[in-house]
């Protein structure tokens, strides 16, 4: 299909870098609206407290204040992804379960008066008991977050598949270890951000960070009980996402409460300390895992415990506590596993999804198996390539795996690092590791699953397309365009794009679970294809050609082979305008996932259609004085399925190394006082990675051409992200002679390594 | 995050400076490059009703200059520039080490300034935060409250700690500082010019400006070195800092002083860790010896306020010491 001059597999320029470097992208709180109100929330100073009262009144008589809005406002609508998690009331009525949760909110013609309406608000706590781990919360006096939930116990995934016991019996090694690690946050360049609009025609349009612009609307227009075509999420450049922008938040809900009450349009922009606390976060771990292997290496049987701290709410929960384990189970071949995954409530924020699902879930999974090589006298890399998923394999929870490019990257990263000349062979204090992983391209979500996309032409040949797929940061605007592009014939400035606008877009699932490449760019490619093939009729009848036998490319229609006896785009689709036959490609695309999965009640089924896989390896050196650990090197190595823009692929790769591997593994982490108050909100105190920071990269692109991904696309990133964590906690552990149970290596951590200590969690 | 409103005034010379704050005294604050200043503002912590601005001033207050062996730094200088003047390098090297430690490369080269980096506020982690997060809890000392929260119960004071690169080498270079003030000028030594309180950790009047500091170039035979420990490669406060200057007369110690940073209020002087060094031709296991009694000594002073372990910091207090201690030993001997 693709051309020599194809653009597909080529170094494009994003279409939207230009804007962006020029600093003429418009992001949320550039957004300015004549009347516009400034908005401001008022937030509880306790992490668990009663209502007792509020008092508004005061804010309200304050000159410039156009609205005041609190839990009396709202009924006491609650949000939750799922209909048996709604436990989060969108503006408490009558209780606050974390420090920093929405109390009441303002709207005033001014930052300044916004300020000061909320300081005359008065809210009268009774404070209740703070529960800020999972122990305590699940301990039998323990207070219960929400009186339906015993023990404090939000989620439990229960999986079993196999002879567990039997293959621990038959294991000729067991061993069973704790890892740990704290919550991390996502630290978008972007703070949160909201500004809603009311209409003359009752409708609201609303203009928010959002990885999903249709499940945002959905989700709003049930809370505000209005009409789903009456709230109209609109498209605008967003700061980046990691997961945390997936879910529904108080912010829009507040912000358009007021916007409806005030008859104006109102701007919410986050503080910094507000876009960590008050989003979303990634959960605290503690796990158990246990693997039994063969004589070689093979492994038997897995019994893996989690705990999660879930915060005062389920947000994503029953995803987020099922997702550390399906990576796994996707990455390595498992004949028995079991899997007890508990997401415990906590008067903490929130966690949600974040682009590392767990560092101390696979990091302690890939760790164990390099304790057990090295136990068994084995090349971890070698054990490894002994357990890795292969292509036709099926996951112990029941999803066929229709391409996978694991072994090679593997074995690629492995030659690229120089893995046979330095395990075991560095100097003291240096180590080198190696990470696995996999992601999915979408879960059954129902509904939502498809994606669609449209193609209209204008008379000079150039298209507009239409998709719902929004762009959080990653490139999925140019991956659209890129799309239609190739096959279209042509030139990318010839296309226009519409894209993540609720009231001009088709329904799509969001960019969020690393779907958007394979549902949106399917359903992008299977509307340009549908406009070809009306282009080519036409054509056809005018050249006396059969279809068959064109080719669109350069801006013009010709038959393969002659392409200098074609017809321009634009007489065709002014041909086919004349004929009564105007040229409308539609496209929709819904992987094929099994949809009675459910992730409580039934995991088991093709989770989704296809899976990426990666492999990532650290060298490092440690100080074994100090504990601070120098990276001297990353190999990156990733089955994408095809890279359609290496250059964007390379930048997924060397982000998520960064973020997952750098940050998540060395740096990142919350710490919080015994009442539930996080001491390190801002960027000066949470250790995201700068650019000095980081070792040379070599990203290494492996291409397992998917069967149904657009030209083989499946995912790019997110499993470098997570094999790059693990790739460094390896190499640590490398280093160091010991292992690391205790994640991020912060220099104190990586000492008591040194010492034995840590693992049994602290 | 939003500037609270306030008066600006960029005086054009030192005279109408010095008149401006004069009048203003404690309500006004100075502002040189703003690194310290501006996130302190934007967070509630400095409360400025008048900013006076010093940018009119830079001509007459940034020059580096040499004289009857001293080194003269005006206040205003810019830190990339003094770290990189060939008398910074080649005689107070560890003075070029620690300002190039400054924040980052753009802060160092652009804004920062060594006055201001000298004057910087002493850190906490429950101190430094937005006024919606310290709303939460009751004022500390340092807020003028009746409470440490890092510190807890039985800490009777502020514990914030002095975390300036600069000051801490300057420290151990005995450096003195010139200030300006209503009555006329006065000089002194950094060891008096920080207070050791938290509260209040300069000892700058209300009228004064801070116009430069003067270092005595070191005999041949000398060195110095600065050492910290942090978790990125910018940005970053240090989680432990140490400074050491030494000279040597017939191959014996005839000086030495010693720093640590984030520890206490002011850049910890310890005299008598390093007493035993005088006099001696000192190895490794001397100054091994001679970092473990600075981090004994510095261990009691610290509580949980900075964004590391407890623990480790306890620990690490010595390493910074004898790894500074190490280099400007080798340095004044001309090993390395």
């Amino acid at each position: 299909m693709s051309r020599p001059d194809s653009l597909i597999g080529s170094r494009m320029p994003r279409i939207d870098s230009g804007p962006k470097v020029r600093g003429e992208a418009k992001f949320t709180a550039d957004i300015k609206l004549p009347r516009m109100l400034q908005a401001a929330v008022l937030r509880s100073p306790h992490a668990h407290a009663v209502i007792k009262s509020i008092d508004t009144s005061a804010a309200e008589k304050l000159p410039g204040v156009k609205a005041v809005v609190t839990g009396a406002d709202t009924a006491g609508v609650k949000w939750g992804v799922f209909r048996y998690t709604q436990d989060q009331q969108l503006l408490p009525v009558d209780r606050v379960r974390y420090l920093g949760e929405e109390v009441a909110a303002v709207a005033a013609v001014s930052e300044e008066a916004a300020a000061e309406a909320l300081s005359l608000i008065r809210v009268d706590y009774k404070p209740l008991p703070v529960i800020t781990d999972v122990w305590q919360a699940m301990a039998e006096d323990a207070v219960l977050l929400h009186e339906d939930h015993p023990n404090n116990i939000n989620v439990h995934v229960d999986i079993e598949v196999g002879e567990v016991e039997a293959g621990f019996a038959a294991s000729h090694l067991v061993r069973e270890d704790v890892f740990t690690a704290p919550e991390e946050s996502y630290f978008m360049s972007e703070p949160y951000a909201v500004v809603a609009n009311p209409l003359p025609d009752g409708s609201l349009e609303l203009w928010m960070p959002n990885a999903a612009p249709h499940q945002k609307a959905k989700a709003l227009c049930n809370a505000l009980k209005m009409p789903l075509n009456k709230v109209i999420v609109r498209k605008v450049t967003i700061g980046g996402a990691f997961g945390g922008r997936s879910d529904v938040f108080p912010g829009e809900f507040i912000t358009a409460l007021l916007a409806l009450k005030a008859r104006r349009p109102v701007r919410l922009v986050y503080t910094r300390e507000e876009n960590t606390l008050a989003t979303r976060q990634g959960h605290a771990m503690y796990t158990v895992v246990k693997t039994g292997v063969d004589k070689d290496g093979l492994v038997l049987a897995r019994d893996i415990t989690c705990y999660m701290d879930g915060g005062a709410y389920s947000s994503t929960g029953p995803i987020a506590t099922s997702v550390p384990f399906l990576c796994m189970e996707q990455t390595y071949r498992l004949p028995a596993v079991r899997y007890n995954g508990y997401r415990i409530y906590t008067n903490k924020p929130v966690g949600g999804m974040i682009r590392v699902h767990g560092r101390a879930f696979a990091g302690g999974v890939d760790l164990q198996l390099d304790m057990l090589a090295e136990e068994l006298g084995k090349d971890p890399l070698e054990v490894r390539l002994l357990n890795a998923r292969r292509t036709g394999d099926t996951t112990p929870t029941g999803s066929k795996v229709q391409s996978c490019g694991l072994t090679d990257c593997i074995k690629e990263a492995g030659k690229a690092s120089g893995w046979g000349d330095k395990y075991k062979k560095l100097p003291p204090w240096r180590g080198i590791g190696l990470g696995t992983n996999s992601v999915q391209t979408g879960f059954p979500l129902g509904i939502r699953g498809g994606s669609q996309a449209t193609i209209k032409f204008n008379e000079d040949g150039g298209a507009t397309v239409v998709s719902g797929v929004v762009d959080n940061g990653q490139g999925n605007d140019n991956m659209l365009v890129q799309i239609a592009a190739e096959v279209l014939g042509l030139d990318p400035g010839n296309i226009q794009l519409i894209s993540a606008d609720t009231e001009m877009t088709a329904n799509d699932p969001g960019a969020y679970s690393m779907i958007a490449t394979f549902a949106g760019g399917n359903a992008m490619l299977a509307a340009a294809e549908d406009a070809r093939r009306q282009i080519f009729e036409v054509a056809a009848g005018a050249m006396g050609a059969n279809p068959a036998d064109l080719v669109a490319a350069g801006g013009k229609v010709f038959v393969a082979g002659s392409p200098d006896h074609g017809l321009p785009l634009a007489k065709v689709i002014r041909m086919a305008l004349i004929q009564g036959r105007p040229v409308m490609g539609q496209g929709s695309f819904t992987p094929k996932v099994d949809q009675r999965r459910e992730w409580l009640s039934n995991p088991q089924g093709q989770l989704s259609e296809t899976f990426s896989f990666g492999a990532s390896i650290a060298e490092v050196a440690v100080d074994p004085e100090t504990g601070l650990v120098e990276l001297l090197g990353l190999w990156l190595a990733q089955d994408c399925g095809r890279a359609l823009n290496p250059m964007l692929v390379e930048g997924q790769f060397e982000g998520g190394a960064t973020m997952g591997g750098v940050g998540g593994m060395l740096r990142e982490e919350h710490v919080w006082t015994e009442n539930g108050r996080c001491l390190n909100p801002t960027f000066l105190e949470y250790k995201v990675p700068l650019a000095c920071d980081m070792p040379a990269m070599e990203t290494i692109i492996v291409e397992s051409l998917d069967p149904t991904g657009p030209f083989g696309a499946k995912e790019a990133g997110m499993s470098i992200a997570m094999s790059a964590a693990q790739a460094i906690s390896a190499a640590v552990s490398n280093a160091i002679g010991k292992p690391v149970f205790d994640y991020p290596l912060t220099p104190d951590r990586v000492l008591k390594a040194i010492r034995g200590e840590g693992g049994a969690g602290e | 995050m939003r500037l609270a409103p306030f008066e600006y005034l960029a005086p054009e010379s030192l005279n109408e400076a010095l008149a401006a704050k004069a009048n203003l005294g404690a309500k006004a604050v100075w502002l040189a490059g703003g690194t310290d200043l501006l996130p302190r503002a934007k967070q509630g912590l400095a409360q400025p009703q008048t900013v006076i601005s010093l940018k009119h001033l830079c001509a007459e207050l940034s020059a580096v200059s040499q004289d009857d062996g001293k080194l003269q730094i005006g206040a205003l200088a810019v830190i990339a520039d003094v770290a990189n003047h060939p008398t910074v390098q080649g005689r107070l090297p560890g003075l070029s080490e620690a300002l190039h430690a400054i924040g980052a490369l753009t802060l160092q080269q652009r804004v920062g300034t060594l006055g201001g980096n000298l004057c910087a506020d002493t850190r906490c982690l429950y101190y430094n935060q937005s006024q919606e997060w310290r709303a939460g809890l009751a004022p500390c000392f340092k807020l003028a409250g009746e409470v440490c929260h890092a510190g807890g119960e039985g800490v009777e004071r502020c514990r914030s700690v002095n975390q300036s690169d600069g000051a801490v080498m300057l420290s151990a270079l005995d450096a003195r500082v010139l200030l300006a003030g209503e009555k006329g000028q006065r000089s002194l030594p950094l060891e008096d010019f920080f207070t050791g309180q938290g509260e209040t950790p300069i000892a700058m009047e209300a009228d004064e400006l801070l116009l430069g500091v003067e270092v005595a170039l070191p005999p041949d035979g000398s060195g110095s070195a600065y050492e910290r420990l942090a978790l990125r490669g910018a940005i970053d406060y240090p989680l432990a800092s140490a400074a050491a200057a030494i000279s040597l007369e017939d191959g014996a110690v005839s000086t030495v002083r010693v720093a640590l940073g984030a520890v206490f209020a002011a850049p910890l002087l310890l005299k008598d860790a390093v007493a035993p060094l005088l006099g001696q031709a000192p190895d490794e296991a001397a100054l091994a010896q001679a970092a473990q009694r600075a981090g004994r000594h510095a261990g009691p002073f610290l509580v949980d306020n900075v964004r590391a372990d407890l623990q480790w910091r306890k620990e690490m207090a010595p390493v910074p010491m004898r790894r500074a201690l190490e280099r400007a030993l080798a340095r004044a001997r001309g090993t390395s």
